[in-house]
Parts: C-alpha cells; structure tokens; sequence
C-alpha cells in the first residue's frame, strides 16, 4: 500500500487542514473516509498524522492545567469536607480511602491529566482508592499520620522584610502543620520548607493546614512561590487561591470579604458564597456551588459575603509588601496619589491600576500586566530629577485600544502631574489642550513579552537595553482634585499605554531645571522620534509579504540609478570602528558594501550571502557623482524573525564633499537635510519589509551624497537592497 | 558560518532532549526496593504522561477516547508495577502496555464510529511507537513554542483547548466566523509545527 504512485501522495497542506477539520471535531463523516483512505495508503501521511495527533495530546494537556488545577481543588476538597463531617476532623487514612475513583469517569480522567504531575503524595490519594493497587506502606501511612506535627516552615516576627531572609538562622522559630499564627505585628515572616516566602501583615491570623496550605481568616498576606511549590493554596473564608507559580497577595477583612492580587504569575481561584450562621451550625454537609476563575498578571479580584466576584479597580503596593524588597516610605505629609480609578467594567478588565508611592525610580515597573520597566534615557543622568521618587501608577498596557478609557487620577495634595506618552504615537487632543511637554524623555525597557519581541531582555539601570522612549508632560495642579486622562490617539496594537507619575507641587517647582538634551535619545541609539528631528523631505511608505512578487510598490532591481553597475557604490560609514559591519557580512576594500546595490536578493529568511547588517548602530553612505534629483529610495530586508525590521533615517547633502557623518542630533547634521524616516515596527516581524521614500511629482533633492543612519538594534536589519530611481525613472507600480 | 547571535537562540532550546534513556536510568540507579521503588515507579509514569497520552492520542486522534484509555494505561501499569524490569527503560515498556489498551479499547467499543478505522489505528500506533523519541522531543519543543505564541494566539487555545469549546462556542466568545476559527486554528497549529522544526533543526546544529 505504500507503493503508490508518487500522484497519490496528498498535499501536505491538504492533510493538515483535514486533520485540523478533526481535531476541531467538524469532520464530516466523507472527510474521515478520505483521512482513513489517505492514511492506509501513505506513511508520510501517518507520519504527519501521528506529529499532528501528538501535538494535539500536549496542546490539551498544556492549556487543560491551568484552568483545571482549580477545578481538581474544587472538587476533591468538597470530597474532604464531606469526610471531615461525616467521621470528624481531619484523618490521613480516611483521606486516603476517599480517592477519585468514586469520581465521575470525566474527573477521574483530570485527575491523570493533572494529578500525577502535581504530587507524590497526591500520586498515592489517587492509587490507593484503588481496590487492586497496592495498600500504602507502614512507613507511608506513618508518614502522613505523622504530617501534624512536622515542622514545614520557619516564623520570623520583627523584621523588615528586605533582611527576612538574611535573619532566618537568628531568629527563626519553627512551623508545623496545625500551628496558629494569630500576629498584631505589622509584618511577620513565613517561609515553608517547600519554597514558599509569605508576609503576613498583621493583625492577622494564618493556619497551616499541611506543607502546601494556610488559611488566612482575617488579614493580609503576600507570597513568594518556587517553582517547587506550585500548586501552594491559601484557603480564606469564601475562597481559594491556587498558585500556578507567581507573587500574589491575598486580604481577608473581618466579614470575609477576600481580594487577591496578582503581581506576577497565576493563580487559580474558586469562590463561593458564605455559609450564613445556620449553615455553619448545620452538621449536614452543605455544598453551596463555587466558582473557577484564573488570575494573571495585573488582575485583581474581590469575592463579596455574596460570592460574587467583582473587579478591584486599584491596589496600593506599599499595602502588599513581597517577600525580600523594600517597602515604601511615605512621606510625612502623605500621599501625592490618593487613588485612580477608569470608566471600565468588570466585564471589561480584570485588571487593577497599581499606585507605588515614592516608587518612580529606575527599573521601576512600568505597567501590571507587563514586566516592562521605567528608565532614563541616559546612564549618565539617569530620570529626569523632578520625577524621581515620585508616586506613581502602574496602568494596563493592553489599555492601549481602549479607545474611550478615560483614567482619573486623584490628587491628594498640591502636585504636578505627568504623562509620559509613547514617542511613536501622534499626540492626542486632551493632552495637547491641557499639559505642557516637559521637553524631557524616559525609557521604557522591554522584556521578551511575545514571539514578536521574543530577543528582547531586560537590563539594569538607565540607558541600558532600551526599547522605546516617551514623551515627559506636565500640568500642575495646585487645588487637588481628580484629574481625568483620555485615550490613545489612535489607540493602537504595538505601542504603549502611556504613565502616570505625580510629585507634589512645591518639590517640583524647586527642582533645578536640566537641559533636555540630557534627556533626549540621540540620533542612532534606537530611541530616535520625530520630535527631535526636522521634517522630513519625503512620506514613507512600508510594506510586509513573504515573497517579492509580492509587494505592491514593486521588486527590487539591478537596474536602478544607484545600482552598482552604474559604478556606484555603498560604503561603510565606520567612524574610525566604532560602527563596524557585523563581521560576517561582506566588506570589500574601502569598506564597500555590495550586497546593498548589487541587484542580488536574499534568497532565503537566513541569507549570510545576499544581504548586509549590523549588530547595533549602522552607517553607511553612496556618493551619487553628481548632483541627482531623485523620484524615490526602495529599501527591502528579509529575514525569518527580528533582522526583517527597519529603523534607520536617510539623510541627503548637495555639498561635492561629503559632510561629517558623525552627527548625534539634528542641530548636529550641519550639511546634511533629512530626507526620510523609515521604521516598520507596526508591522510582524519576519519576511520581507520594504520600504519606499517620496516626495511626490517634484522629486526628492537634488543631492550629491546619501547617508544612512541604522538605528541601534541589538540584532540589526538584513538589508538586501536597496534601489534609488532617478526623477522620472521609478518603474510604475505592479496593479492590486 | 552560522547564523549572528544564535546563541540568544540556543538559551531557549530544547534542554536534555534524547537523554530520555539516561534519565530513566538515573532514576532506576537511585531507586533501591520497596517504598523506594514505588517513588520510582510514581516518578517514571508521572515524567512519560505526556508521552503516553500522545502516543495514544496519535493512534486514535480523539481526545476524549484518550483519556480513557490513558487512564486504563495507568492503571495497567500500576499493576504490573512489580513486574517491571526497573533496569529496563520505562518507555518501551509502557507503550506496549498503552498499545494493548488502545487494542483492547477498539474491540470494545467496535460497533461505534472512530476517527480511525481499526486498520488504521494498527498502522498509527506502528509509526507512534517507532517516533516515541521524536516525539517526547517535539512534546517538549512544543511546550517552548506555546511560550512563544503572541498572547492573543494563546488566548484563542486557552479558549479551544481548556474549556473544550466548540467552533461554533469560541466563534461566538471571540466574535469571529466560524470559518475564521477554523481558519485561525490551522494558521496557530503551522505556525507551532514551523516552531518546532525551527527549533530541533536548531537544536541539531549544537
């Protein structure tokens, strides 16, 4: 069966779909005929089949976890409760013999999809309810009955957070399971042996259940968790909080009402309503239905008497202190930032706005569901000095595309308040209309958020690995009030939502000015914006495809004006090596440069050959021979990933003699006009961006010299060519 | 010559893949008898869940058929768990035990309609164990490149996979056609199994 004709194989492509069309459970009982027929015939087919299948298997697995560890504790603890009412408290071996097989087949089915992953000990609840499998040992059974007075953890009272962890041999006092940790102090330090750093905020009071779990009745708590102890639970009146491996804080006030807080990771979280008194006087067991729901990143929950789960719209952090940092001082005169709050709904967001008092330093978090952080531009003078330790809030960064959000912050004291706005976005009305622009920037480092930005990492201090800059603006506000913010203009996918930082009024208006050059990217560093850089000459255009035949403004060519048989040539601008080509792309003699112009395009998504590139800043120049007006500048990049992007700036001289290259503003570039400027970031990276500059039926110059300024990029673009048509000679675009 | 800055690449890619046979065996050293080897045991079936699970998925292509059998398989193992060679590899010794159940599975449920034909079931489950390998190394390249998917990528499976929606159901949640879940469904899925590829031929050059 597998010698058929070569005609009989089916399309890889075809196959997929129909297995997609199956996994999806819309396959027609005609399509599973032609699958069974195609798989009896074909060993590729099966081959693929079983790749796809497998994929399927660990695709259901993966995403089945998450949500299910909280269903998994739903419904084996209700299984405990129920014992617990029935033969009394708490009794290892009649938790052992209440396994999952009195489950549903279904639950029993997620007990192997999660449970054998979790634990030993959760390995052996679900084996030993079998009546075939092997009775646990003595030394087994020993061990559980013995679990109530072992020593899971360390206490630690009095000491600041930030030296907790260095004081634990001094003061430490041991934990075991049934222990009651009822506290007035203000922090008390908790560390279970199996990687979980708690702060319990007093009053409070905790129990540790077993190794893996606490109540906390009434307080406030924040916890650590190690990889070694996902699955840690905090039970409170009326709900429980799974961790899935993260930082989260949990508050229970005295009528029970609980607020979990994710500051980094997941949660599981289930919920119900409160017993009322007659209930808790009831021996019957009363099961009142609960509620799953995952926390991530930046959410916030509150779960009511009521049960019913409502959105926190902002946490103070200086209320949820983590394990090891340093809480916030707050000044005497208290805070500038009373609180913020949106016209979003629960249905909206899940998300809580988080107010760091005195928190705007470097590296300081810049948004909740984000591990991006705030910078200075320059390592040299760091944050602008009127913002540092300044309150400040941590929005939503998804809050980009809310395009009617409108943020109200108030103001608790005199203050100045500031907007820091993402550089690449137009500003927005409200913003013009009531703030003034500082002048200033600030960073904004990024992490490897997604696939798309999957090379990007953070880095310590201001000026390093930075990916964006924004705009500082400012209103002062000398009769407090609540201040309302608006949206982004347009709101927007891949760029960021803006900052909120407020100082009080009369620190700001002593504050030494600084020259905003001290705060402004330069020209090259990979920050660059418009607003520091004239008006271009040129409107670019930008384009993404997979192929050339692709794009509409046109293939590349070897025959244009700049084409290198037209004895023009690129070459490096090396600054006396200080920007050097990456060493592996090829430089000729006068540190010409001929995969730019010679008409040879990238014929793969990692072509070392056909293309030529930088790692971080990149110049490089053509000298035209004579003065040329120019109709437009075609520049394409390929690669598979990141190196497909394009930043760079190109700017045009008349002067026969080349003027110097080694500008870093535009106050700098003294002979030279900017012509364009070119970024393709709003586009998905990979593939082939292309880029065109115009000016229209006029032309572009006439310019003798060309210069291109390759914005800083760790891993800088792959360019393949790049044509230059004289006026008149521009090939007519390929019809849609 | 090699790609610039490969080894931002190499940080994320696959870890101990193909030491499958030294870590069993690690594990078979440290186990010793009774109660140790019953830690052992939980241990090797704990670490080749999914392993098994896609060798079974991939022999019958459904997901709740899996399960049960999945869950005969364990059960299975558990009882033979004292006539397991603890020097021998774990793996081979568990597909046999899953390729008996998923045999045993398809003569008891005959009469219904699978998603294969019982022929080609056999074929499948001939190819899956041949690729058991391959497999656990694709399994954990996968599990890499579900990090790597865009964040609304992740959402859209979040949705598909964990509450077990229908089409039409994540049509109607994430306000798109029907045609356009499916259509997004099997754009993720080659762009997963472009990731995969990407990153055991990566994987390969180190």
């Amino acid at each position: 069966m597998d010698n058929q004709p070569d005609n009989a194989t089916p399309d890889r492509s075809a196959l997929e779909a129909l297995l997609a069309t199956v996994a999806l459970g819309e396959a027609t009982d005609e399509q599973l005929d032609q699958l069974n027929d195609i798989l009896l015939r074909d060993e590729k087919a099966r081959e693929l089949t079983c790749d796809f299948m497998a994929g399927e298997a660990v695709l259901q697995r993966h995403f089945q976890l998450v949500d299910r560890v909280a269903t998994l504790h739903g419904s084996a603890h209700e299984l405990q409760d129920a014992a617990d009412l029935e033969d009394g408290p708490t009794d290892h071996r009649s938790s052992l013999r209440t396994g999952p097989w009195n489950l549903s087949p279904k639950t029993r089915g997620l007990f192997w999809s999660v449970g054998v992953a979790a634990c030993l000990l959760l390995a052996l609840f679900v084996w030993n309810g079998d009546d075939d499998a092997p009775q646990p040992s003595d030394k087994e059974v020993a061990a559980n009955e013995s679990a109530a007075s072992q020593q899971v953890g360390t206490l630690v009272v009095g000491v600041p957070p930030q030296e907790v962890l260095a004081s634990l041999e001094k003061h430490r006092k041991p934990v075991r399971v049934g222990d009651t940790i009822s506290t007035d102090d203000k922090i008390t330090f908790l560390h279970f042996d199996c990687g979980v750093d708690v702060l319990l905020m007093g009053p409070a009071e905790l129990s540790v259940v077993s190794p893996m779990r606490a109540e906390l009745s009434k307080g406030t708590l924040t916890a650590r968790v190690a990889e070694s102890a996902h699955g840690f639970r905090i039970d409170t009146p009326n709900s429980k909080v799974t961790d899935l491996g993260t930082e989260f804080g949990v508050s229970v006030d005295d009528s029970g009402v609980t607020d979990t807080v994710v500051f980094s990771g997941k949660v599981a979280m289930e919920y119900r309503q409160l017993p009322t008194a007659e209930e808790s006087r009831s021996t019957i067991p009363l099961h009142k239905p609960s509620r799953s729901q995952l926390l991530t990143e930046g959410n916030a929950l509150r779960v009511t008497q009521e049960g019913l789960a409502e959105r926190i719209v902002s946490v103070t952090r200086s209320d949820y202190p983590l394990p090891g940092t340093t809480p916030a001082i707050l000044p005497d005169a208290g805070p500038v930032i009373r609180d913020v709050w949106d016209n979003l709904s629960t249905r909206d967001t899940s998300k809580a706005y988080q107010i760091v008092h005195n928190g705007f330093r470097e590296d300081a978090g810049a948004f909740v569901d984000r591990k991006y952080q705030w910078n200075g531009i320059s390592a040299k003078y760091g944050l602008p000095r009127v913002l540092r330790g300044g309150d400040y809030v941590m929005p939503f960064c998804d809050d980009k595309v809310q395009d009617r959000i409108q943020v109200t912050v108030d103001l608790a004291r005199p203050a100045r308040l500031f907007v820091l706005l993402d550089n690449r976005l137009s500003i927005p009305g409200w913003l013009r209309s009531e703030f003034t622009d500082t002048g200033y920037d600030v960073g904004i480092d990024e992490d490897a958020f997604s696939v798309e930005r999957s090379w990007q990492q953070l880095g310590e201090g201001p000026g390093v690995s930075l990916e964006r800059s924004c705009s500082v603006w400012y209103v002062d506000v000398p009769n407090p009030h609540p201040v309302v913010l608006g949206a982004l203009d347009p709101p927007i996918h891949w760029r960021v939502m803006y900052g909120i930082v407020a100082v009080p009024l009369e620190e700001a208006l002593s504050t030494r000015d600084e020259p905003v050059a001290n705060h402004q990217p330069k020209i090259g560093s990979g920050l660059i914006h418009r607003g520091l850089l004239p008006e271009p000459a040129t409107i670019c255009e930008i384009e993404r495809g997979m192929q050339y035949g692709e794009l509409m403004m046109g293939l590349p060519t070897a025959n244009d004006f700049g084409a290198v048989k037209n004895g023009l040539l690129f070459r490096a601008e090396t600054l006396d090596g200080l920007l050097l080509p990456h060493p592996d792309t090829t430089v000729l003699e006068g540190n010409v440069a001929p995969a730019l112009n010679d008409g040879l395009l990238a014929d793969s998504y990692d072509d070392l050959k056909h293309n030529f590139w930088y790692n971080g800043q990149g110049r490089f120049s053509i000298d035209l021979k004579q003065s040329t007006k120019l109709q437009s500048i075609r520049t394409y990049s390929v690669h598979w990933l990141d190196r497909s992007f394009q930043n760079f700036t190109v700017w045009g001289s008349q002067s026969e003699k080349m003027p110097p290259v080694d500008f870093e503003t535009a106050a700098g570039a003294k002979g030279w006009e900017l012509i364009g400027i070119v970024n393709t970031d709003v586009l998905d990276p990979g593939g082939l961006h292309a880029s065109v500059l115009s000016a229209g039926e006029e032309g572009i110059g006439p310019y003798r010299h060309l210069l291109w300024v390759l914005e800083y990029a760790d891993r800088s673009t792959f360019l393949t060519e790049i044509d230059i048509f004289e006026l008149g000679t521009a090939p007519a675009r390929p019809m849609p | 010559m090699g790609i610039p800055n490969q080894a931002s690449y190499a940080e994320s890619s696959l870890d101990g893949c193909g030491t499958e046979q030294m870590d069993d065996k690690q594990i078979s050293d440290a186990g010793g008898g009774g109660n140790e080897s019953v830690d052992v045991f939980i241990r090797l079936l704990t670490d080749h869940q999914v392993d098994l699970q896609a060798f079974i998925m991939s022999s019958l292509g459904n997901h709740p058929d899996t399960l049960d059998v999945l869950q005969a398989t364990n059960i299975a193992l558990w009882k033979k768990a004292t006539v397991f060679d603890s020097k021998a590899p774990f793996l081979p010794w568990a597909i046999g035990v899953a390729k008996y159940e998923v045999l045993a599975f398809m003569r008891k449920r005959r009469r219904d309609r699978h998603t294969f034909s019982p022929e080609v079931v056999e074929l499948l489950m001939d190819v899956a164990a041949q690729r058991t390998p391959e497999t656990s190394c694709r399994s954990r390249a996968l599990m890499e490149c579900i990090k790597e998917l865009p964040e609304r990528n992740r959402e859209f499976l979040q949705i598909r996979y964990a509450q077990q929606q229908s089409v039409q159901q994540v049509a109607t949640k994430t306000g798109r056609t029907v045609d356009a879940v499916k259509s997004l469904f099997l754009r993720i899925r080659r762009a997963l199994e472009h990731c995969i590829d990407r990153r055991l031929a990566i994987d390969d050059q180190l």
